[in-house]
């Protein structure tokens, strides 16, 4: 019984990811293990700048390791 | 003829849910139309523990109102064919809860199920007494510990005194569930034995679930524990649901568990008497 229990240890690990997840989804937080992509984060910065005037834009940078946001404002 | 069961306790953190979740699985994996109700309104956590919680969409509360009617409410469990859950509201107050809807819910899944397991919530009060007033048999759920054994006590009194059967002179038949048992601890002395805690609450043992780890791993993936058919914990919950449904088999997990040196060594017992 030992010997599976110490072969299974695991398993006991993954229960507690899977507990996890389903509590954060139960109550509605974002999982923070999970790692946002490029596009979670593009969409996230056009929501967040909705209500405002501005347009924000996204470009790769010269080295293609990067993105450039730039956002628009209009100067009085 | 279909039969109402209350899990309750009067202590939190007993087992009832998890207790609730497994008897009602072993009850539908034996063949019986179960419907497990959550009473616990506005702290709910059957749909947790049986991995229905991004299914709810409606709850009691919404049936009792009439903003949804009862099948609307139900899901189906979907590891068995003859489960369905009614979970409890999470954002409403226990006073939502009325005689009248419960009675009215009651009467409605008795035409349906076999079994109607009522997960009460923890404490005296209103969702406690609501989930136990329409029972015709209640499961009591504690733990080998004085404050549990204390709570249960009072529970067991108002089970004789406030539920319908008992305002109509209706005995209701109780049985005693005990959770978290260490039969190694008891033999050290450490905790209450199984025998002494059903003479003190009279009542006659249903089960003992032995302290297992396979009932936190069970609750953290939404799978009762009764479907581990493994473990300690998932044995003795399918030995409970055949006691409850007539069966007579003995109890297990009473007795300390030996060691293989233990086991090999055959005058140990006698050596042991004799000191």
């Amino acid at each position: 019984m030992n010997i599976k229990r110490f072969f299974n240890f695991n398993k006991t690990a993954s229960s507690a990811n899977c507990a996890k997840s389903r509590l954060n989804a139960a109550l509605g937080k974002q999982d923070p293990s999970a790692q946002p992509s490029v596009s979670d984060i593009k969409n996230a910065v056009i929501q967040s700048l909705s209500p405002y005037e501005v347009s924000p834009s996204f470009q790769t940078s010269p080295d293609k390791k990067s993105l450039i946001l730039t956002i628009s404002l209009p100067v009085n | 003829m279909s039969k109402v069961i209350v899990i309750t306790s009067g202590k939190g953190g007993v087992g009832k849910t998890t207790s609730a979740a497994a008897i009602s699985a072993g009850l539908a994996l034996k063949g019986k139309n179960t419907c497990v109700i959550d009473f616990d309104v506005g702290l709910r956590n059957l749909d947790l523990v049986m991995g229905c919680e991004r299914r709810v969409i409606y709850d009691i509360i919404n049936v009792i109102q009439g903003d949804a009617n009862l099948n609307q409410a139900l899901i189906k469990d979907k590891r068995t064919d003859k489960l369905y859950i009614l979970p409890a509201s999470q954002t409403r107050d226990k006073d939502a809860l009325t005689l009248e809807g419960v009675q009215k819910i009651i009467e409605a899944l008795k035409e349906r199920f076999d079994f109607i397991i009522c997960d009460s919530p923890a404490g005296i009060e209103k969702g406690a007494q609501l989930a136990m007033h329409f029972a015709d048999e209640a499961i009591i759920v504690t733990n080998p510990e004085i404050s549990s054994i204390r709570d249960s006590d009072r529970m067991l009194g108002m089970i004789a005194s406030k539920t319908d059967k008992a305002i109509n002179n209706q005995s209701i038949t109780e049985h005693l569930l005990i959770t978290r048992y260490d039969a190694d601890r008891v033999e050290k002395g450490e905790m209450m034995k199984y025998t002494d805690i059903g003479e003190i609450l009279s009542v006659k043992i249903l089960g003992i679930i032995p302290e297992s780890p396979a009932v936190l791993d069970a609750s953290n993936t939404g799978s009762p524990v009764i479907f581990n058919t493994t473990s300690d914990a998932g044995t003795a919950y399918a030995d409970a649901v055949a006691r409850l449904l007539g069966s007579d088999i003995s109890l297990k997990f009473c007795q300390p568990k030996k060691s293989f040196i233990q086991r090999l060594n055959p005058f140990q017992k006698k050596e042991a008497a004799t000191t």
